[in-house]
């Protein structure tokens, strides 16, 4: 029988060589042996089978069908030569394929966008994942980490011709896209260097060639659609994700209590006194953990901090017709028209057990006056300084200043606390109603 | 013996009653050499390809003789609950 033995048989085992290495992960250094072994069973049982009579192309069929599916065998010998852990997913994710250098051009710069893709995940988006709250970090870290591990892991798969990685990473080149597009209308000269690099692989990424060379590849399970699709999630969606839940351990408006008192002196009528002096009290009882993360930045531009403010109704824009006050204005900043200033040297910021905070601006924040009305008068707090079960007592004293526009007005004032662009307090008092609790405004953040 | 020698021999001591697919037995003897219970080793033939010949090591008697003696037990075990 050998001796009739033609190319096409020779060549017909080993292509049944080949089907169960491609789906087995055999260490390199054994793949030749193993490849020759199985081949030489091959042959044997073929020439056994033409020896009892069966012609050539029934030889090789007999060959082929008692060796056993190609599947069962490479897995198995994935198995062997691995744990049990390792042969169940990486295993079964990279098994030795087509080399990358018999594959179409457009591997290696497929590779390439993958690996920039990775780092800058890794370097950029760990980056802000610090500067988020401590769970939120958490989450956002291990989102990342996990669409890092599975592009790393269809890297290698690409090299190898897995089809599954072909998908991953057409999935990956869409999403990429989207983003950079996205991110193009909110800033319409930057241009995201990865975006454009997934717009130029487009074409070949989704073309006939690239399919085709992974044609041969064993079939996807639902196991591996599960990961590419679980993977693509986290990685475009771990921050929207991470800000939309729940951090317990942030303080919320629950935790926040606010209220002011105000002294108006000088005016029997209470319009244009000549004095007003406002004092705020503000009880935490608890604070955040790691208020500005890991990294002890805020992660978003906005409020700096926590700021109390004073001033005056139309100044900050309350509507008293309505009962939520949603309109926030801090970008005048004429000082020089204010009808009432705060004296040098206030505002003041005491503790309920007389301590004063270090950390905390005093005084030094005059905002703006508005249409030579009023002024605001901010404080920062550095909420990492604070303490939770106290309450931190915050005075103003304003004085009047001339001003024939504001003759006959009565003022309104005004405190806001603002916590980390994640809620905002405000209370409200005037001369003939001295006093306000802080009430929780709504639609803050803007756009939530 | 070699890997398509096993499984013939399986098959005919057996008549046919250990039947298996011929490939899985190769994931086996990997594995038995990767725990040192074999050892294997290429011999050439006079006509075709060569063949890879395993013996067992040491380890492997020892292993051998603790499975006879396990499947023995378990093997008296059964017939005695079978009533055989």
């Amino acid at each position: 029988m050998t001796g009739a033995a033609t190319g096409s048989a020779e060549a017909r085992l080993k292509a049944k060589v080949e089907s169960i290495l491609s789906r087995s992960s055999v260490p390199a250094g054994d793949r030749s042996d193993v490849a020759e072994e199985l081949f030489a069973h091959l042959w044997e049982s073929y020439e056994n089978s033409g020896g009892a009579g069966l012609d050539e192309d029934e030889s090789v069929d007999a060959a082929i069908q008692a060796f056993g599916s190609s599947d069962t065998i490479g897995r198995s010998m994935t198995r062997a030569y691995h744990s049990r852990l390792f042969a169940a997913t990486v295993g079964e994710l990279v098994p030795a394929g087509a080399r990358a250098s018999e594959g179409p051009g457009v591997v290696a710069p497929t590779v390439l966008f993958l690996l920039a893709l990775v780092g800058s995940e890794l370097v950029f988006g760990l980056q802000s994942a610090a500067a988020l709250t401590p769970l939120r970090a958490v989450v956002v870290a291990a989102a990342l980490l996990v669409f890092c591990g599975t592009t790393s892991i269809a890297v290698v798969a690409f090299t190898r011709a897995q089809a599954w990685s072909l998908l991953y990473i057409r999935v990956v080149v869409l999403i990429t896209i989207a983003f950079a597009a996205w991110a193009l209308t909110l800033s319409p000269r930057v241009v995201d260097i990865l975006g454009l690099a997934a717009l130029l692989l487009a074409p070949w990424v989704f073309g006939r060639k690239i399919g085709e060379w992974v044609a041969s590849s064993p079939p996807m399970t639902p196991r591996v659609i599960a990961l590419i699709a679980t993977a693509c999630c986290l990685g475009g969606g771990a921050f929207p994700m991470a800000a939309a839940m729940p951090d317990p351990t942030q303080a919320g408006p629950q935790d926040f209590r606010m209220s002011i008192a105000a002294v108006c002196h000088g005016d029997a009528s209470r319009a244009n006194p000549a004095v007003i002096d406002v004092r705020a009290t503000f009880h935490w009882s608890r604070l955040d953990l790691l208020p500005f993360g890991l990294r002890g930045t805020d992660l978003e531009e906005g409020l700096d901090g926590v700021i109390a403010e004073v001033g005056d109704q139309p100044a900050i824009g309350v509507d008293r017709s309505r009962e939520s006050w949603v309109t926030i204005q801090t970008s005048m900043m004429d000082i020089t028209g204010s009808l009432w200033r705060a004296t040098d040297g206030q505002p003041s910021v005491v503790r309920d057990d007389g301590a004063i905070p270090a950390g905390i601006q005093m005084g030094a924040t005059t905002f703006a006056t508005h249409e030579n009305w009023g002024s605001i008068e901010g404080i920062s707090f550095n909420p990492a300084i604070l303490q939770g079960g106290h309450a931190y007592v915050v005075t103003w004293h304003f004085d009047l200043l001339s001003s024939p526009a504001a003759s006959g007005v009565s003022p309104v004032i005004v405190v806001r606390y603002g916590h980390l662009n994640r809620f905002v307090s405000q209370a409200l008092a005037t001369c003939d109603e001295p006093t306000g609790d802080g009430i929780i405004l709504p639609n803050y953040p803007p756009g939530s | 013996m070699y890997g398509y020698e096993i499984v013939s021999e399986l098959k005919g001591s057996t008549e046919g009653a250990i039947d298996l697919a011929e490939g899985t037995v190769y994931p086996a003897l990997r594995r038995l050499e990767r725990d040192g219970l074999i050892v294997g080793f290429w011999v050439d033939t006079r006509s075709g390809p060569r063949r890879r010949y395993y013996r067992l090591t040491p380890q492997g008697e020892s292993a051998l003789d603790e499975g006879r003696a396990d499947w023995a037990r378990f093997k008296a075990a059964a017939d005695t609950v079978l009533g055989s």
